[in-house]
């Protein structure tokens, strides 16, 4: 049996290198440094400990004291794979995830800037001079100009609407999915088929008569023709996940509760209901997500600034590239980043939803 | 434009009101059925009352669709209705002059839907005490669907058929003041259809421009290369990464992590901060380009590399999405079956194709359905990134649906090619629900 002591000496370099390398680029102490050279080292250093592990911490035998207790970090603790495959696999995986996250990380950068050097090639990720001007810009306005910031305008729009929907579409979904997971009524299957062809219609196809309904019962540009468009698309694909989560739960415990006098319905209320809280919330956040970061419908219904989602809103940003590149950026992450947290944290339960089968367009 | 104190007030008024109404709708609506599904008439008399009462209510509204509706008789005669059902409303207001509570305007109030709320209380007592209750079985079932089915009806099937009426019409951006004023914008309405004008749209379709100088079968077969390229680099990098990180690994947890964050990075913001990393000088591509010796690249300007744009964001942002769904079907692979295949002698790939592969499949294959579909009506990306541009060479059949209808208003023509749209996605489904046999799985 092989123990496995972690010295903490060892965990010592991952808080303290950031750092220093975070200090010596904020210094310019090492001025040409860019983020590739910084990659390079930062391969060039896993390399060292690879060749540290092969040629100094192997050499040990058995027994042979400090060496031979301590497992270090980086070091992998499976068999199966021969060093250099691993030192391989790692490469792959750091190569892959700086892909993933480079763009995002650059979004962060461009934030930071100081307005006048906006533009410029560049590729640090935390700029010279790096300031919270733009921030401060989008939430609380330009003391110099004496323009008001949007950003909460934004927010508040988007967030009453889409909440209001995600509540809605819940209830809905709710019930209806109760109905389909648990009895056997007519017109059953053909439901669930037809849920799944509306998934198979494009958003855009149904804009146009959904847009000349609103402005016939002059809905267009309020926040009701808003939450009544995104309802559309969200109602089907809860029910298809809230049923799929109602088959998990075992019908005896309804039944039990029936056979203490419980209705069917007293059943469902305080039996399933309180079961299936998580999926309800995962079915809430899924709406909410959809509809939060939605832009083809809002920007047809929308057409007042007072009125503006963040998505419109951004957008315009967006369009002038040196002008507001800055507000562009930090209100991208002012936004992106609490989203980003939700999902990462429901992530698993939106996973199981989206695999029981479903389609969405 | 800031957020004032105002309008949050008058915002939160609209929006909880309407909440509570849809709330309130939904049981008036539970109710009316629950009466009619869990009671049965009391004797011959409440029969014919409840008879009454159910006629009375199926008339009102047939002849309100048919006459208001359909034929457009007693307009005067509703209007004048609709001015006697406000009246508590603005008799109240006259009098006291003043709004009771702020923010809730008397003359403002819904009073035609306070009426028929009332009417309806009235009614559903009478009915509740001329009925006893019945024995039933699987009612509960008809409770429990019908705000899905009245949402759906009002919001899939109304504007689904409205769809297929526009695409019989001649609206465009010159007529339609004139279906307006002859208040034709209405499934019922008769104004403005024939059966020539749904031929010229359905044929337009397929030999005219479908946005504005692209053909239908230009933006199908780029739409389907789109398809192609995504999906294949999807799942193939998706398939590399989730087998790379299903072994003893350390850090595979942070990995996974950093690798589904373009996923979580909303849509529109990634196709908007990719947009400006296109940029010639100072997006980032070009940058790292120039410093590993390569020339920069005039990103969004010519059609091919425009394309090669659209494509690596869509594959950037895909990837994630593929990897977590076969890391899952990977994890949930039994070990003995490596350990029996290591016996019998199979190296690694000879593993992959027998084990692996065999297990993966009915993982993957609803996935990547899923992503086809996604991938086919993507509207994010390209619209955010290019536009469709230059002229309209990354357009795909949804952007140029939208691009018809927003930007060049040809109604009509949009709304035949969205059903074109539908029934193409639609045989592909029924295709391939028959030669999977995947919809067995949902019925159980």
């Amino acid at each position: 049996m092989q123990t496995h002591h972690r010295s903490k000496w060892e965990l010592l370099p991952i808080p303290v290198v950031p750092l220093i390398a975070i200090y010596f680029l904020q210094r310019g102490i090492i001025t040409q440094v860019n983020a590739l050279t910084a990659l390079g080292a930062f391969f060039a250093f896993l390399t060292a400990l690879f060749i540290v592990r092969e040629f100094a911490l192997r050499a040990p035998r058995q027994g042979d004291g400090l060496l031979q207790k301590v497992q270090p970090f980086f070091l992998p603790r499976g068999r199966e794979d021969s060093q250099f495959k691993r030192f391989l696999i790692h490469l792959a995986l750091i190569t892959a995830s700086i892909i993933a996250l480079y763009p995002a990380l650059r979004v962060f950068s461009v934030s930071l800037r100081p307005g006048n050097q906006l533009v410029s090639t560049d590729l640090r990720i935390i700029p010279e001079g790096a300031t919270f001007e733009h921030y401060r810009e989008v939430m609380f306005g330009d003391p110099e100009t004496g323009k008001k910031g949007d950003f909460f305008l934004w927010v508040w729009n988007s967030g009453i609407i889409t909440i209001s929907t995600a509540f809605i579409g819940v209830i809905i979904a709710g019930l209806a999915g109760y109905a389909f997971s648990r009895f056997n009524f007519r017109g059953r299957k053909a439901g669930m088929v037809f849920f799944l062809t509306t998934q198979m219609i494009p958003a855009g196809m149904l804009l146009l008569p959904l847009w000349l309904m609103l402005a016939n019962l002059k809905l267009t540009d309020t926040y009701l023709g808003m939450i009544i468009a995104y309802s559309v698309s969200s109602v089907p694909f809860s029910i298809w996940i809230l049923k799929g989560y109602y088959d998990t739960i075992p019908f005896d415990l309804e039944e039990a509760a029936m056979i203490d006098g419980a209705s069917q319905l007293g059943a469902f209320w305080r039996i399933l209901i309180p079961l299936s809280i998580p999926a309800l919330v995962i079915v809430f956040l899924f709406n909410f997500m959809a509809a939060w970061s939605e832009y083809m419908v809002a920007n047809v219904i929308i057409k007042s600034p007072q009125m503006r989602t963040w998505p419109l809103g951004l957008n315009d940003f967006a369009g002038a590239f040196q002008t507001s590149f800055g507000r562009f950026a930090a209100t991208s992450i002012l936004v992106a980043v609490p989203v980003m947290i939700l999902f990462l944290y429901s992530a698993k339960w939106l996973i199981g939803g989206l695999t029981l089968g479903s389609v969405k367009g | 434009m800031s957020l004032t104190l105002e309008h949050v007030l008058t915002s939160l008024a609209q929006v909880s009101g309407f909440v509570l109404a849809v709330i309130l709708g939904i049981i008036v609506l539970e109710l009316l059925l629950w009466v009619m599904l869990y009671r049965r008439p009391r004797n011959t008399l409440s029969r014919v009352v409840i008879l009454v009462i159910d006629l009375w209510f199926l008339l009102g509204v047939g002849f309100y669709v048919f006459f208001y509706e359909v034929i457009g008789f007693g307009t005067d005669i509703v209007v004048a209705f609709n001015k006697l059902l406000n009246l508590p409303g603005d008799l109240l207001y006259a009098w006291t002059g003043l709004d009771i509570i702020p923010l809730i305007h008397l003359d403002k109030l819904p009073w035609p839907w306070l009426w028929i709320l009332a009417i309806f209380v009235v009614a559903w007592a009478v009915l509740y005490v001329l009925s006893k209750p019945k024995p039933v079985r699987n009612e509960m079932a008809y409770l429990l669907v019908a705000p899905a089915v009245v949402g759906i009806l009002a919001l899939f099937i109304y504007p689904f058929l409205f769809e297929i009426r526009l695409s019989f019409a001649n609206l465009v951006l010159t007529t339609f003041k004139d279906y307006r004023q002859h208040d034709a914008l209405t499934l019922f309405s008769t104004y403005g259809v024939s059966l020539a004008y749904g031929v010229k749209n359905y044929k337009g379709v397929f030999t005219g421009s479908v946005a504005k100088s692209a053909t239908f079968w230009q933006v199908l077969g780029w739409n389907v290369v789109w398809t192609v390229v995504n999906v294949t680099l999807h799942v193939t990098v998706g398939m590399a990464l989730a087998l790379l990180m299903n072994r003893k690994l350390r850090l595979r947890g942070l990995y996974r992590t950093l690798l589904i964050i373009p996923w979580a990075i909303p849509q529109v913001i990634a196709a908007m901060a990719w947009k400006q990393e296109f940029n010639f000088h100072y997006g980032f591509i070009n940058n790292v380009l120039e410093l590993l010796g390569f020339q920069a690249i005039n990103w969004l300007q010519d059609p091919f590399h425009a394309r090669l744009a659209v494509i690596i964001v869509n594959v950037w942002l895909g990837i994630p999405f593929m990897m977590v769904i076969i890391l899952g079907g990977l994890q949930s692979i039994d070990k003995a079956l490596y350990e029996a295949a290591e016996i019998d002698g199979a190296g690694a790939f000879a593993q992959f194709r027998n084990v692996t592969w065999p297990s993966l499949k009915p993982v993957i294959t609803p996935a990547v359905i899923l992503g086809t579909v996604w991938t086919f009506n993507m509207f994010n990306v390209i619209w955010l990134v290019t536009q469709g541009g230059p002229q309209e060479k990354t357009d795909l059949l949804v952007t140029s649906l939208y691009k018809s209808f927003v930007n060049f208003y040809r109604y009509s023509h949009a709304a035949a090619f969205g059903m074109v749209i539908f029934l193409m996605l639609l045989s592909f489904t029924v295709v391939y629900l028959k030669v999977t046999g995947g919809l067995k799985s949902i019925y159980e």
